[in-house]
C-alpha cells in the first residue's frame, strides 16, 4: 500500500512554521531489504518504546475499554524469547506527553501516529524511520479525515461546501488539517478564513456541529467508533460527504541515531514475523505489518 | 542631567519595579504541598471529599466516612454509614450527607463479547449529625443516579450521570427538585462534576468532552465558559477535561484535570493564574479527582493512583 503525498500544497494552504519547499519530501518508511527471515541474534538487543495507541487499553481513555483491548504484554514476552528482543513500553495517554518525552530523547522508538512525531522538520524525528505498520482491530492500517454533516442536514456534497461554517483540526492532526485543505483544494471548495475554526480535537469537532456553531466538521476516521466521541454521540446522527487521503495510522519507528539500521531491520524483521506466525490474542487481531510508503517535509538544509 | 535628576529617575524607577513585583505577587498565588491525609488509615479509595465544621474534612472512602483535623494526618474519628460504595459526601453546617447510586446488573454484548454492566437505577441519601449520628434519610424525587453532591444555602445539588446527563437541584428539607442545571454537556468516562459558587449559587461543571469549564447561573442559564484541548499550560489535555473545580474563598477556580493529572488556578473568567507544581499523579487513566477548599483557601485532592491518600496544597501566602 502507498500512500500518496500532497504535503506541499497542503503546507503552503495552511501556511505552517514547515514551510518547505514543496519537493523537499523524504520517505518516512524503512523498506524490508531482503527477504531473509527474522532469526533469533545472539546478542540481546533492548529498546525502550514510548507508545500511545489508539486500540491499546493502557494509552486509552476508559470509555472506549470495550473497543481498546490490545495489551502488548504477551507480545513483547514473545518477542524477548523468540528473537532475543527486550522492549520496554512507556504508555502515554496524552499524546501531547509521548511526543514531548520523545523530542527530549527519552526513546529509541515511538509507537504512534506517525504525525505525531514527523510534524516536527527538525530534531528527533529527523532520525526516525517507518518500520512496521499496526494494524487497527480489522486489520487496517489506514487514517483518514471524515467530512460530516448532521443527518438531518441539507448539505448532501462536498461541493456544497462553499461558503458554509467548518471546524477542522489542528496542524498536529495531519488528517484533519494538511489533508482536509487539500481535499476542498481539490475539490474547488471556498471557505474563508473566517468560516473556518481549528480545534485540536474530535470532541471539540462534534461539540461544535451539535450545536449547530458549524455546518461541517472534519474529524478522523476512527472518532465516532474508538474516541470518546462513543460516550456522547453515535455514528448514526452524522453523515459522511468526504474523506480526505489516507495515511498510516499508527506505525513502529525507531530513532535511527539510536540504534543502527542493522538493528532496525532485526527489530522490523522480528515484528512482522511474529505477527503472520505467532500473534498473541491480546493484540486482538491486529499485528504488524511492512511499512507503507508515506512522504514528509525534510529539514531544509 | 544633575546628580539630583539622576537620582530621582532612578528612585521612581525602583519604585516602579517594586510595585511591578507587588502586584504580580498580590496577582498570582503560589500553591505547595502540605499535609498527606489517610495514609495511616489505609484508606481503600478516595471516593468523594468535602468540607465542614472547622474546616475539619471529611472523606469517604468506600462504605466508611472519615473526619479530619486539617492540621493531622490521621482521622480524628470515622463512622459507617451502612452504605456500600459510597459516590458522594456533602456538608451543611453539621450536617453531613451521605449518597450511593442504587443499581442493577444488566448483560450487554458489544461485537459478539458478553459483559455485564452496571446501570444506575436510583439515589440513596442519609443524614448524618457531626459525631456521626444518623439523621434521618431523604428520598429525592425522581433521580436516578447520583455521583458527585454538594449542599449549600437549603439546597442539595448532585449529579445525575446516569438520568439526565445533568446537576439536578433538590430542596434539601423535602427533597423536591427544583432545578436541572447543564446544556450540551458531553460527558465522558461516567464522570460528571461541578462546583457551586457560595458567594453567588452559579454553578461551574467540567463540560470534559468540550474541553471546557462552564458556569451557569443559579436558575440554569449558561453565563460563561472556558476553555480548549491543547499543549499550553492554560489549555485542557487528555482524552476529555477538565473533570472537577472548587471556588476558592477569593472567587478564584481550583480546576482539575485527571490524566495526565493538572490542577491549576483559574481567574473567574478562565484566565490562568498558577499551576500546582510538583504534582503527584492524582488518577490513572480516566478516572474521576474529588476536590474541596476550605475557608482558608487550602486544597484538597482526592489520590486514586499507586497510593490512595488526600493531598494538600496551602497557599504560600
Amino acid at each position: 500500500m502507498t500512500f500518496s503525498n500532497v504535503f506541499g500544497l497542503a503546507l503552503l494552504m495552511a501556511g505552517t512554521a514547515l514551510a518547505v519547499e514543496p519537493t523537499a519530501l523524504r520517505e518516512t518508511a524503512l523498506f524490508p531489504q531482503n527477504a531473509t527471515p527474522a532469526k533469533t541474534e545472539p546478542t540481546l538487543l533492548k529498546l525502550v518504546v514510548g507508545v500511545n495507541d489508539v486500540y491499546c487499553k493502557d494509552s486509552s481513555c476508559k470509555c472506549i475499554e470495550k473497543i481498546a483491548t490490545r495489551q502488548y504484554g504477551e507480545f513483547c514476552r514473545q518477542l524477548k524469547k523468540r528473537y532475543n528482543i527486550e522492549v520496554e513500553f512507556v504508555y502515554f495517554l496524552e499524546p501531547y506527553e509521548l511526543d514531548k518525552a520523545f523530542r527530549a530523547g527519552k526513546f529509541d522508538a515511538v509507537l504512534c501516529k506517525p504525525w505525531l512525531v514527523f510534524q516536527h522538520s527538525v530534531g528527533r524525528s529527523e532520525g526516525l524511520a517507518r518500520v512496521a505498520d499496526l494494524q487497527d482491530l480489522h486489520g487496517d492500517i489506514g487514517l483518514w479525515g471524515m467530512v460530516i454533516v448532521p443527518t438531518n442536514s441539507a448539505i448532501t456534497k462536498l461541493s456544497e461546501l462553499s461558503g458554509r461554517r467548518i471546524v477542522y483540526g489542528q496542524r498536529d492532526a495531519y488528517e484533519k488539517h494538511q489533508a482536509a485543505l487539500e481535499l476542498f483544494q481539490r475539490e474547488g471548495i471556498k471557505i474563508s478564513q473566517d468560516k473556518l475554526v481549528e480545534k485540536a480535537s474530535c470532541l471539540e469537532c462534534l461539540d461544535l456541529l451539535m450545536k449547530d456553531s458549524v455546518d461541517a466538521a472534519i474529524i478522523s476516521n476512527y472518532a465516532l467508533t474508538a474516541d470518546c466521541a462513543v460516550d456522547v454521540t453515535t455514528p448514526e446522527s452524522f453523515r459522511v460527504i468526504g474523506r480526505t487521503e489516507t495515511i498510516p495510522l499508527t506505525s513502529f519507528m525507531i530513532d535511527l541515531k539510536r540504534l543502527s539500521r542493522d538493528d532496525a531491520i532485526r527489530v522490523q524483521k522480528a515484528l512482522i514475523a511474529l505477527s503472520q506466525d505467532g500473534l498473541p490474542a491480546s493484540m486482538c487481531g491486529g499485528g504488524f505489518v511492512k511499512p507503507a510508503s508515506w512522504k514528509v517535509p525534510s529539514a531544509t538544509p | 542631567m544633575n546628580t539630583m535628576n539622576r537620582l530621582l529617575i532612578l528612585a521612581a524607577l525602583a519604585a516602579c519595579l517594586t510595585q511591578s513585583a507587588t502586584l504580580q505577587a498580590a496577582g498570582k498565588p503560589e500553591y505547595a504541598s502540605g499535609l498527606s491525609f489517610g495514609k495511616q488509615d489505609h484508606l481503600q479509595q478516595v471516593s468523594s471529599l468535602a468540607v465542614g465544621k472547622d474546616d475539619f474534612l471529611v472523606v469517604a472512602s468506600m462504605n466508611k466516612v472519615l473526619i479530619y483535623d486539617p492540621a493531622k494526618e490521621q482521622s480524628v474519628r470515622s463512622f459507617d454509614p451502612g452504605l456500600t460504595n459510597i459516590t458522594a459526601v456533602a456538608t451543611d453546617g453539621e450536617t453531613i450527607y451521605v449518597f450511593t447510586r442504587k443499581t442493577v446488573m444488566k448483560d450487554m454484548e458489544y461485537q459478539g463479547r458478553k459483559y455485564k454492566q452496571t446501570i444506575p437505577v436510583g439515589a440513596v441519601c442519609k443524614k448524618f449529625a457531626w459525631d456521626g449520628t444518623p439523621a434521618g434519610d431523604l428520598e429525592l424525587k425522581d433521580l436516578k443516579d447520583v455521583i458527585n453532591a454538594k449542599v449549600l444555602n437549603g439546597k442539595i445539588y448532585v449529579s445525575d450521570f446516569g438520568g439526565t446527563r445533568s446537576i439536578r437541584v433538590f430542596d434539601a428539607k423535602t427533597g423536591e427538585p427544583l432545578a436541572s442545571i447543564g446544556k450540551n454537556l458531553r460527558l465522558c468516562c461516567g464522570i460528571l462534576d461541578f462546583a457551586v459558587d457560595p458567594k453567588t449559587g452559579d454553578v461551574l461543571i467540567g463540560n470534559l468532552g468540550a474541553f471546557k469549564l462552564e458556569r451557569y447561573s443559579a436558575d440554569g442559564q449558561l453565563k460563561s465558559s472556558f476553555g480548549e484541548r491543547g499543549d499550553k499550560l492554560e489549555s485542557f489535555q487528555g482524552c476529555c477535561n477538565p473533570v472537577s473545580a472548587a471556588v476558592l474563598p477569593d472567587g478564584n477556580l481550583v480546576v482539575v484535570e485527571k490524566d495526565p493529572s493538572r490542577v491549576k488556578i483559574y481567574t473567574p473568567d478562565g484566565k490562568l493564574l498558577c499551576p500546582f507544581n510538583n504534582l503527584k499523579e492524582l488518577v490513572k487513566g480516566c478516572n474521576m479527582v474529588s476536590v474541596a477548599v476550605d475557608s482558608k483557601g487550602r486544597v484538597y485532592l482526592g489520590v486514586n493512583s499507586a497510593d490512595r491518600f488526600v493531598l494538600q496544597y496551602v497557599p504560600k501566602s
